[in-house]
């Protein structure tokens, strides 16, 4: 049997999972699609809708269907597994921060296991091409990460690491800047994120994130961490640098919605660095967008349980610019 | 004529203070209604007895009792019905001499309270047990806690506040500092928690900084319970079997305490990033500058447990009395034999000089100011800690969404209010709502303001 036939197999036992999955979540069921080339503009249209979750988590099943029904497709298989990690992480952004049960909790729980399973059993379906190819390692690395960062509890939060710090190591190997460098910025991610016992290094970081800004320069999120890396070594001289040459960069090709919360994640690091100047520029720009773009998600704060919404005293949100 | 003002102003204080009175709930009696007799300055004790009620205390410098006799308690019990025990807006309020138990959400809670005091009390059950928030210049002292979800004793975004010869045993967290600067906690019991003492910052709250904390004199022994917060809360990623944790707080001096038997480790200084906390771009998310001095450490770090325990073990090393995630700057300890440390590579020794073991107080040398709140204020203090417990903005979780209820009030204040007040059962799938009645006219307004007009504007 070879490596396709294989995997085949394996997706289809995977199938059988998801379907179970995706019974639960029926209450979300997208219109149905028979032209696979109807289903494929669809796909393309509504995975980038990030700002609404049942649209977008119509585009992540459409591309679910279109790599089952072409399992001899590995680009689409790829970029259907994309698809799931891109909504895990716009769903994780709709979670409350703090607390999360309740009605909200539910429905999200509901979308993410049957994104989390669908996920799954497309890496399955890819692993035999994990040695040979980069996206793949790289993907199964990012989604590894992502399908943990809700709906499960800390053990295996941190049980995923290795397997994912493994993968990204050996996606990095060969070829560092697959995927617009994306597997850099993960694994400069994760040695910021981790305990120095566990394998963390921000100097480390700071060698991944600026050979991931080189490979892609006007990616605001690599930015983003570089300052962080910076801020892990209180190097702030650095971090206000490239802080400033974020604030150059005009956010053209980001996704609207990513380039909302990533503006508010480089303004409140401007404030951490006392340059207000920086942050009115990133305000500046998020009212801009949210002026041409009013659909867009806000994220303001909730309080649950005694915590979180509006400062007591002033009324604000303690997390706008 | 500023100054003329002052001079008239002093002596009308000081009568005020001469017509302080004494208030007495009897047995059985509703307690409410005597604290809504009372003046500013007045104390009301409260005989022994059990009483199913909340209170609402939003006046000025009012001490409030529960009185003891023939080993009999003043009582308060929520039956697990009622949300909260005891909630004081009032600058210089004394809560004193209760036991509180049978809450779902605070047992004692201070909202905005400046110059209190929270002596003696003990608090069964309850998410949060002891729980000032937005307060400065604050003393808990001599209080039990015990089966609280989250935290025993909870101080959250507070200044200048002691908390002293407590006993906090069989909660998540024993004792926590939140988001709070200047504080000190010494003298107090803490054993048989998830983890016995947490100093922590919490991303996305007002308040962004928390530092200069001493924990000095404390016994913090046999902290190995089982978490068990609600798995959505984020007390459910509290480690098990940890001593002390410092979590993004800064200036911090651990000295003098007898750590005994955590079986994870005795003290564990940490990033936000490692608790998946970093979520908040404008909080610093390093614990640095920590200071552990001389202290009495025995069997820690024995047999780790928990997400902890599965992390340290990868490492092979057992038996640590120190851990660190070892991003933190300026930090130190004393080297002693037998204090087996990881991840401490970049601190140094600390200097005697360093010491604050005898660090007296954290409290002001005056009272704090004393802001008299306008509505607006009142009635966002008063969503936060009372109807949060049940309902949020645009989802449901207790209760109906806020969203939901502003659709169906519209404008009307009056009926919003009426219905908080003394709720009727509208929806089989909702469970029932405690009527609200003891929060007054004036707050249930300002809440019913601040629901219908301001919340998520």
């Amino acid at each position: 049997m070879n490596r396709v036939h294989a995997a085949i197999c394996v997706a289809l036992l995977a199938a059988v999972t998801v379907a179970r999955a995706e019974k639960e979540a029926d209450a979300f069921a997208c219109p149905p699609i028979d032209d696979p080339e109807a289903m494929a503009e669809r796909f393309a249209e509504l995975i980038e809708i990030k700002w609404d979750r049942q649209e977008m988590g119509c585009g992540a099943e459409y591309g679910y269907r279109l790599a089952t029904m072409s399992p001899d497709d590995l680009e689409l298989r790829l970029a259907a597994l994309g698809a799931q990690v891109a909504y895990l992480d716009a769903l994780d952004r709709q979670y409350p921060r703090l607390y999360q049960a309740g009605e909200l909790g539910g429905e999200l729980g509901l979308r993410w296991n049957v994104t989390r399973e669908r996920g799954n059993a497309l890496l399955e379906s890819l692993e035999p091409f994990e040695a040979d190819i980069a996206e793949v390692s790289i993907l199964k690395a990012v989604f590894l990460l992502a399908s943990v960062s809700q709906e499960a509890d800390i053990q295996e939060e941190f049980a995923a690491v290795p397997p994912a710090l493994r993968a990204l190591e050996q996606g990095l190997e060969t070829d560092p800047e697959a995927l617009d460098g994306l597997g850099l910025m993960m694994l400069g991610r994760l040695k910021i994120a981790l305990p120095v016992f566990s394998g963390g290094n921000v100097d480390e970081a700071v060698a991944l994130l600026r050979q991931g800004i080189d490979v892609a320069p006007a990616n605001l999120e690599m930015h983003r961490w570089m300052v962080e890396a910076h801020l892990g070594r209180r190097d702030d001289a650095k971090a206000a640098e490239v802080l400033a040459s974020a604030a150059s960069l005009d956010g053209a090709g980001i996704n609207p919605q990513d380039l909302a919360d990533i503006l508010v994640d480089l303004g409140g690091l401007a404030l951490r660095l006392q340059q207000p100047e920086l942050n009115e520029k990133f305000r500046q720009k998020r009212q801009a967008l949210f002026r041409e773009k009013p659909y867009l998600l806000q994220r303001k704060s909730t309080a649950k349980l005694g915590h979180g919404g509006v400062d007591p005293l002033t009324g604000q949100d303690p997390n706008e610019l | 004529m500023k100054l003329s003002l002052m001079t008239l102003a002093l002596p009308f204080c000081f009568v005020a203070n001469l017509h302080a009175e004494e208030l007495i709930v009897r047995t059985g009696g509703d307690i409410q209604k005597v604290v809504n007799r009372a003046s500013d300055g007045d104390t009301v004790l409260v005989e022994p007895g059990r009483y199913i009620q909340s209170i609402y205390i939003d006046k000025q410098d009012i001490t409030f009792r529960g009185l003891s006799r023939d080993g009999r308690h003043a009582e308060l019990d929520g039956e697990m019905r009622l949300n909260d025990g005891i909630i004081a807006s009032g600058h210089g309020t004394v809560i004193e001499g209760f036991v509180v138990r049978g809450y779902k959400g605070n047992g004692i809670m201070t909202q905005g309270a400046n110059n209190f005091v929270i002596r003696d009390n003990t608090v069964h059950g309850a998410f949060y047990g002891i729980f000032p928030q937005y307060g400065k210049n604050g003393l808990v002292k001599g209080n039990t806690v015990t089966g609280a979800e989250d935290a025993g004793i909870y101080v959250g975004m507070s200044d200048h506040i002691d908390v002293i010869d407590n006993i906090a045993h069989g909660n998540v967290m024993g004792l926590e500092f939140e988001n709070t600067r200047h504080a000190l906690m010494a003298g107090n019991k803490v054993y048989n928690n998830s983890t016995g003492i947490v100093l922590s910052l919490i991303p996305g709250l007002p308040v962004k900084d928390a530092f200069d904390q001493v924990v000095r004199d404390n016994v913090i022994r046999d902290n190995n319970l089982k978490n068990f917060a609600p798995a959505s809360s984020i007390a459910a990623s509290v480690p098990e079997g940890v001593g002390i944790i410092v979590v993004g707080t800064d200036d911090v001096t651990i000295e003098n305490n007898l750590i005994e038997n955590n079986l994870t480790a005795g003290a564990f200084v940490v990033d936000m990033f490692t608790f998946g906390l970093a979520s908040d771009p404008k909080v610093d998310p390093y614990s640095d500058r920590i200071r552990i001095m001389e202290n009495d450490w025995r069997n820690n770090g024995t047999a780790p447990i928990g997400m902890l325990g599965e992390m340290l073990t990868a490492t092979g090393k057992t038996g640590l009395e120190i851990v660190s995630s070892g991003k933190d700057q300026g930090s130190c300890h004393v080297h002693r034999d037998g204090v087996d440390t990881l991840g401490t590579e970049n601190w140094t020794v600390c200097e005697p000089g360093m010491s604050k073991a005898d660090y007296a107080t954290a409290m002001m040398p005056a009272p704090a100011e004393a802001p008299i709140y306008t509505a607006e204020q009142k009635g966002r203090f008063t969503y936060l800690a009372v109807c949060t417990g049940c309902h949020t903005y645009g989802s449901v979780l207790h209760g109906p969404s806020m969203q939901s209820v502003k659709a169906l009030y519209g404008d009307d204040v009056d009926a919003l209010v009426e219905y908080i007040a003394n709720p009727v059962r509208k929806r089989r799938d909702f469970p029932e709502m405690p009527g609200q009645h003891y929060l007054g006219e004036e707050t249930l307004e300002a809440i019913a303001n601040y629901v219908l007009f301001e919340l998520n504007q």
